[in-house]
């Protein structure tokens, strides 16, 4: 039989415990939000002595709809004209979409086929999909643009051709992360015997991949698809060679924060609600629909 | 000529032989079961009929058509996994209509074709629920009724009871039974468990090794196993050592066991070995004619309806089944007894 000092001993125990894991997790909140509240805390300072959204304001203006949309007749054209905030984000979502569409045409089959088929050449390809990672990302751009800004490609040529070469860079640069959230996904998902089961069925590898495989990795491609994006509408190193006016998201930012005061503040909190916006609508779709599971047993 | 027609496959894995000359010829409509352990092939071989193998030798011959290059999605079988396979984002009723989708089925008669599968495997309600809201068992009859809603010319199953509890199992293996007997369909089914395929076929192929080593229907082959290995594989069997007395018997332990079998090749006094099925040995001195062997109980298994009695005679286990009923006195472990076994019972192995 317990004494009572032992036994309030075993009770003080957990309850110590519990508060040594609150105070790592209060240190480490606090690690990243005090930050954000600081920046959140000036970018209403903008005006003297006064609290106010002035800085959100002037980076969010809101456009005159009958002036940022004009439609010509001859030859039919329509033209938006935005704030930079805007054009520039729209650029940026322009790039980051063409990237997933992109990056998840090319990763999810590549993974795919090398899981299903050839299993020995797994290592090379996680050899492969780090290289991005190994290579600064200064280097690379050079790289890129001394191959397909000369002869033969002359991408950079064209409007075009440099757009491109902006979804390629970036589709090499989050290259690592879409490779690895397929691959995860494709481990939890029984993919010679679904594959084997469509294919007795009659369906042929297009059906397989778009009909079988792709609907069972929706949580991982959805996951690479926010770090895609994320990345995408960040990225400054590329698109500062590519596009240097400010058309897109990162060199916008850099701008703001090389000329304005209060601005980049406002724009650092738009950028992480954003993102966190995001991730909220990552998880909505993840968990709407069905639940995907591994099929039977393994 | 057959339906199905496998003229000598062979398979090789580098340099491993999978398969080798296997050859058989399936009538339309007959339930045929590949029977082995293990790395014996069966599953590679039911792997190239369905395409996802390709034979390096031999050819598949599927109603007339050489099937042996042509692509899984384009032979028209229906297959069934262990794993079940069915896929996790489509309901059950999508599960069932995929195959008829791939074949361009107009929207309304894939309908009624699924609905007709959902009764045919007894779950009607059933069309809208997910493979995750679903037993093991009940996910197996959709994924029987996903591969025979496309009518496929031959249905393959591998395995598809393995990974299901007992009761259960006995279920569906009966429920795959009566449904191939309705529907009439050729069906190949591998499996390693042999009350399975002595069940449910109408014959059976024992493999061992890549190699075949006897097909015939199940009453011969657990009667009268071709080989060694047919005969250990197949139902529980005894051997028994001892030396050739005469030209009709054998001598075990000191004494004389007359077999139907002549032994007229054979020298006296050579090394013998004969062969017994459990259910063939009763305890007790038996009816007369039958050979009567004295032995030494060495352990009694209760399994419900039969008591297992392993015995030893002369350095040869053997075991000995008794039907169970209140009135059966089981012996004790260390008890001489006698039992007895007709003539015919007892083979010549070696």
């Amino acid at each position: 039989m317990a004494t009572p000092s032992a036994s309030s001993s075993s009770r003080r125990k957990p309850s110590l415990t519990r508060i040594f894991a609150w105070a790592i997790f209060i240190v480490c909140a606090a690690y990243l939000i005090v930050p954000l509240l600081t920046q959140f805390d000036y970018s209403l300072r903008a005006k003297r002595d006064q609290v106010g959204f002035t800085a959100y304001t002037n980076v969010l203006a809101i456009p005159d709809p009958a002036k940022a949309v004009t439609v010509e007749t001859s030859p039919p054209k329509v033209a938006l004209s935005l704030p930079k905030f805007y054009s520039s984000l729209l650029f940026s979502c322009l790039m980051a979409v063409l990237t997933i569409v992109v990056n998840t045409a090319i990763i999810v089959p590549t993974a795919y086929w090398v899981q299903y088929r050839l299993p020995r050449f797994k290592p090379a390809m996680e050899f492969f999909t780090v290289l991005p990672f190994a290579i600064p990302g200064i280097v690379l751009t050079f790289g890129l643009l001394r191959t397909y800004s000369g002869p033969p490609f002359n991408l950079t040529n064209t409007e075009l051709g440099t757009v491109v070469m902006l979804v390629g860079a970036y589709s090499i640069l989050v290259m690592p992360y879409t490779y690895r959230a397929v691959d995860t996904g494709l481990r939890a998902i029984d993919i010679r015997t679904l594959t084997e089961a469509a294919r007795s069925l009659g369906a042929g590898w297009p059906v397989v991949i778009l009909r079988v495989i792709l609907p069972n990795l929706r949580v991982a491609v959805l996951s690479a698809a926010l770090l895609t994006f994320a990345i995408a509408i960040g990225e400054f190193t590329f698109v500062n060679f590519l596009f240097p006016d400010e058309r897109a998201f990162g060199s916008y930012l850099a701008a703001i924060g090389r000329n304005k005061i209060f601005e980049p503040a406002a724009l650092t909190i738009i950028s992480f609600l954003m993102v966190w916006a995001a991730v909220l609508l990552i998880q909505r779709l993840g968990r709407g629909g069905n639940q995907t599971q591994v099929t039977g047993i393994r | 000529m057959a339906f199905l027609e496998l003229n000598a496959l062979r398979k090789t894995f580098g340099n491993t032989v999978a398969v080798e000359h296997f050859d058989l010829s399936v009538q339309r409509g007959e339930f045929v079961s590949f029977l082995g352990p293990s790395g014996c092939g069966k599953t590679t071989t039911l792997r190239m009929i369905a395409g996802f193998e390709e034979p390096t030798e031999g050819r598949i011959v599927i109603d007339g058509e050489d099937v042996t290059n042509t692509p899984p999605n384009k032979r028209k079988l229906g297959m069934v996994f262990q794993s079940y396979a069915l896929f996790p984002n489509m309901t059950v009723a999508d599960n069932i209509a995929f195959g008829l989708r791939m074949l361009k089925t107009p929207h309304d008669q894939t309908q009624k074709r699924v609905q007709e599968m959902l009764m045919l495997i007894q779950m009607p309600d059933y069309g809208k629920r997910y493979s995750y809201q679903l037993s093991g068992g009940q996910q197996q009859r959709v994924a029987l009724a996903r591969a025979l809603a496309i009518q496929p010319r031959v249905l393959l199953l591998d395995e598809p009871l393995s990974a299901l509890d007992a009761k259960i199992r006995d279920e569906l293996r009966n429920e795959i039974r009566r449904i191939q007997q309705a529907l009439g369909i050729t069906t190949i089914y591998v499996t390693h468990d042999q009350e399975e395929a002595l069940s449910l076929s109408d014959r059976i192929v024992v493999m061992n090794k890549g190699k075949v080593e006897q097909i015939g229907e199940p009453f011969e082959i657990y009667n009268r196993p071709a080989t060694e290995f047919a005969a250990k594989f197949v139902g529980t069997l005894s051997t028994l050592r001892g030396t050739v007395g005469g030209e009709d018997h054998v001598v075990v332990n000191g004494q004389p066991i007359r077999l139907a079998q002549s032994l007229h090749d054979r020298r006296v006094g050579d090394a013998i070995s004969i062969s017994l099925r459990p259910e063939t040995i009763a305890l007790g001195n038996g009816e007369v004619g039958a050979n009567t062997l004295k032995a030494t109980v060495q352990a009694i298994t209760f399994l419900g309806a039969i008591v297992r009695v392993q015995l030893s005679a002369n350095g040869s286990s053997f075991v000995a089944d008794s039907l169970n009923s209140p009135s059966f006195a089981p012996p004790r472990v260390g008890d001489e007894v006698t039992v007895s076994f007709s003539p015919e019972a007892a083979r010549v192995v070696s």
